[in-house]
């Protein structure tokens, strides 16, 4: 599979890169024992530097998605799959979280956040198909 | 003196042309890195689309006079020292004037904002077949085993065995870096010509890369199993400076007389690289590179 990067994006490129490991992961793009390329590898062929892969694979391995065998290189954890998930709701938590924080530092009480997103919630579901 | 100057005449003639078409693929390899924009612009094109070889040009010529001059001017001199320090000074020169003029360029290219590329580990298994990369592995590692057994029941001196070992430790360090490299790092790839190729070149490229250096690792295996054989049989193939110079330091006594002299040896080896200089430019892998006609792009683009 390919990943992609487009640095006129506001999210930068590690996490681009996490999001759509993550991704493939859940997809089943990508199981175990799938080999990923060396750092240096994806660096070269995506053009950035490899300190930002090596960022990459280390959220990716501090998550348990990927593992690291030695000399063997990087592959697809065990349980990838169930790790993924648990990331990605860690990471929503983050992203909610810090969301929260910043309404309530512009002084929306948290009663009308609350209706707000369950007002939003609700729309969603219902224009969903 | 004639026949070693021809063949070392011979032999910078047919580096130059090396030389010259990796010129070609350094540059095209540089303006890949952003294709669309490089036609966007056909002034920088036109101004860049030719590798400048006058770097190359000159200090081949320089290279030449000095072999055909020095051994006249310095008779003591033999041909083969002239040609190897030439050839070695030029290409250290080479190696560095080129690569900054194409970062200077490339650094005057703009990255593409949208950039993609494959997850799937690379190795050198995709390159090359079991079989050729088992026997160059194999054919190492029995060869160090050999000098290794032979070096320690007495077979060989020890100015030999330090001379071959040094050899073996920069032909291992050389062939795993460039077979890594070959793999790891960016070889030419113009996803963005691919209108004007549906090769996979860069692939090919590597395929080439890759191949080669096993081939190569096979063949300095072949060539030090020989050098051991002579050796064991009590007459040395070579006589070799270096290892000359490590048997005055141990204080080793000369043994039998080499089978070939240090300029006679020269000679075979430039004779036995010649065709291998000459071929590269021609293989597929370089070739497709080096019919790409960036001008011929930028005048389609252009109505």
């Amino acid at each position: 599979m390919d990943v992609s990067i487009d640095e006129s994006s506001a999210i930068p490129v590690y996490r681009q890169l996490v999001q759509q490991v993550v991704r493939a992961v859940l997809d089943g793009q990508l199981a175990n024992p799938d080999p990923l390329p060396t750092i240096r590898q994806l660096a070269a062929d995506l053009d950035i530097t490899p300190a930002t892969v090596a960022k990459v694979y280390q959220i990716l391995e501090g998550a348990t998605i990927i593992a690291t065998a030695g000399r063997r290189g990087t592959f697809v954890h065990e349980q990838a799959r169930e790790h993924a998930m648990r990331y990605l709701r860690h990471e929503m938590q983050n992203q909610f979280r810090e969301f929260l924080g910043e309404q309530i530092a512009n002084g929306i009480p948290p009663a009308e956040l609350k209706r707000f997103v369950l007002t939003e919630l609700a729309d969603f579901t219902r224009r969903k198909p | 003196m004639i026949q070693s100057i021809s063949v070392a005449i011979l032999q910078i003639l047919a580096l130059s042309w090396m030389g010259y078409a990796s010129l070609d693929i350094m540059r095209k390899q540089t303006m890949a890195k952003n294709m669309p924009w490089v036609l966007e612009h056909p002034d920088f094109l036109r101004r860049h689309h030719r590798a400048d070889s006058r770097w190359l040009v000159s200090l081949s010529a320089v290279c030449i006079a000095l072999v055909v001059a020095g051994p006249w001017v310095f008779p003591t001199i033999l041909v083969v020292h002239v040609k190897n320090a030439a050839i070695l000074a030029v290409v250290s020169v080479l190696c560095v004037v080129h690569p900054l003029q194409e970062k200077r360029i490339g650094d005057s290219i703009p990255k593409m904002m949208q950039r993609s590329a494959s997850l799937r580990k690379r190795s050198t298994g995709d390159y090359a077949p079991k079989w050729l990369r088992w026997s160059a592995d194999g054919a190492f590692a029995a060869m160090c085993l050999a000098f290794g057994v032979t070096f320690l029941v007495g077979s060989v001196p020890t100015s030999f065995a330090l001379a071959v070992g040094i050899s073996i430790a920069v032909a291992a360090v050389s062939m795993g870096w460039g077979r890594w490299a070959a793999i790891s790092e960016k070889s030419p790839h113009f996803q963005q010509v691919r209108m004007v190729s549906d090769k996979d070149l860069s692939e090919n490229y590597r395929r080439f890369a890759v191949r080669l250096m096993l081939i190569l690792q096979l063949y300095i295996v072949g060539f030090l199993a020989l050098i051991l054989v002579f050796q064991i049989q009590g007459t040395p193939l070579v006589q070799n400076p270096f290892q000359d110079m490590l048997a005055n330091w141990l204080g080793e006594a000369n043994g039998h007389p080499p089978v070939l002299s240090y300029a006679q040896y020269d000679v075979v080896l430039s004779l036995a690289t010649i065709p291998l200089f000459l071929y590269i430019p021609f293989n597929q892998a370089f070739a497709d590179i080096r019919k790409i006609d960036l001008l011929g792009l930028v005048q389609k683009e252009t109505p």
